[in-house]
């Protein structure tokens, strides 16, 4: 380690050009003295090659055609509703006879909504946001217990992390927990403290990822 | 001067505005202008390119309908790559709750890539660490991949990753490292 930095972040950084200067020199001391770190960074070095190696993938040309077409139609209805609503105002307050049919489908409007809104609204998706610190069970069973300042929200049939950027909350049932963290020994440590977080009917809730540095 | 002329030097927040005023030949030139790194991420995102072409298509639409949401406070293209990653991530969520199974890459279609004028056993040999690297890539957990891709494959520097993604600089250094160091070991390990 040099500045608290574990070799695979320094290997990483040094082939970004990212350590600072007095860093990169003893990271260089370092590779001349120890041929297991010299290793790991060459071996970096090829994955970070091969991943910029890897060959621009283009849009086949129909593609354009497609966005295109559907852009269109989406424009002309836009326009469309844009000339109703310029319209429309005006229209009803020239003609009484039109005001009034106005007045009569906004009051059918309201009492079909009253009729019928309750029940839709009962059966709207399910949504729910989950505090730090508590554990609440989702509709089908599984349950996220937060750990730390982490929120969650089930939406959509599953459970997302809440932030910025969404980030979707992987299910596995308890036999795959374990196939799952052998295939991701990095997270184990983490586990306990941020990545995985709970339980429900037999299944576990394993975030996609962790991130170290909220660790203590 | 003729419109698509025009558009061709305009800024890509004047092209946007144009847009948003109904001007489509403005919606080619920003089509133009990010149609390729939209599908490229969601190739790379996915490892599908029939998926990728039905993301790129949602993207752009998003981004059409989402006009007025825009408000300048990042540049189009930052926008444009959270509209992408958000439709990939959704995708990909949907995908993971259905059969819990990695995506392999599209095999056909990669045997059709051309190796730089290199013989047989060569453009063989450079097919199948390509094919590795992408199965590697595609075994990531979805917010390593993520980064991994925005800096090793789009080139994006780390502050911008970091405004696309909106995390910390640190995180995004973290979860490089750690993608690349996981990529690295499931090569080792033969599981790409």
């Amino acid at each position: 380690m040099i500045g608290g930095l574990r070799l695979d972040e320094l290997c990483s950084r040094y082939l970004d050009g990212d350590l600072a200067p007095e860093e990169r020199l003893r990271f260089e001391r370092l590779l001349i003295e120890d041929e297991e770190a010299k290793r790991r960074l060459e071996a970096l070095r090829a994955v970070v090659r091969g991943l910029d190696e890897l060959p621009k993938e283009s849009p086949p040309p129909a593609l354009k055609t497609q966005v295109r077409r559907r852009v269109a139609a989406l424009s002309a209805s836009r326009r469309w509703l844009d000339r109703v609503q310029d319209r429309l105002p005006r229209v009803v307050l020239d003609s009484p006879l039109l005001a009034s049919f106005a007045v009569v489908l906004a009051l059918g409007a309201i009492l079909y909504l009253l009729a019928h809104g309750a029940a839709r609204w009962a059966e709207r998706p399910s949504t729910l946001v989950v505090a730090p610190g508590s554990t609440v069970t989702a509709p089908d069973g599984s349950a996220v217990q937060v750990v730390g300042d982490r929120r969650f929200e089930w939406r959509e049939g599953m459970w997302w992390e809440e932030g910025l950027l969404e980030r979707p909350v992987h299910l596995l049932r308890d036999a795959e927990l374990a196939g799952w963290l052998d295939r991701h020994p990095a997270d184990r440590e983490l586990s306990p403290l941020g990545a995985v977080v709970v339980e429900g009917e037999g299944d576990a809730v394993v975030l996609s990822f962790a991130e170290p540095e909220r660790l203590p | 001067m003729p419109a698509a002329i025009h558009t061709l030097s305009i800024s890509d927040q004047d092209l946007l505005d144009q847009v948003r005023y109904g001007d489509l030949e403005a919606f080619d030139e920003l089509y133009r202008r990010f149609s390729e790194m939209v599908y490229n991420l969601a190739v790379r995102m996915v490892g599908d390119r029939e998926a990728a072409e039905d993301l790129s298509q949602e993207v752009f639409l998003r981004v059409y309908r989402h006009l007025d949401g825009f408000q300048g406070r990042s540049s189009v293209k930052t926008w444009v790559y959270r509209i992408a990653l958000n439709t990939c991530r959704s995708r990909l969520a949907r995908r993971v709750r259905r059969a819990r199974v990695v995506q392999a890459v599209d095999d056909e279609r990669l045997e059709s890539v051309p190796a730089h004028g290199a013989g047989p056993e060569l453009v063989a040999a450079e097919r199948e660490g390509r094919r590795r690297l992408e199965r590697a890539l595609a075994l990531l957990p979805l917010g390593f991949r993520t980064a991994v891709v925005l800096r090793d494959i789009e080139g994006l520097a780390y502050e911008e990753i970091g405004r696309v993604l909106g995390i910390r600089i640190g995180t995004v250094r973290s979860r490089i490292a750690r993608g690349r160091a996981r990529v690295q070991q499931i090569l080792e390990e033969g599981g790409g």
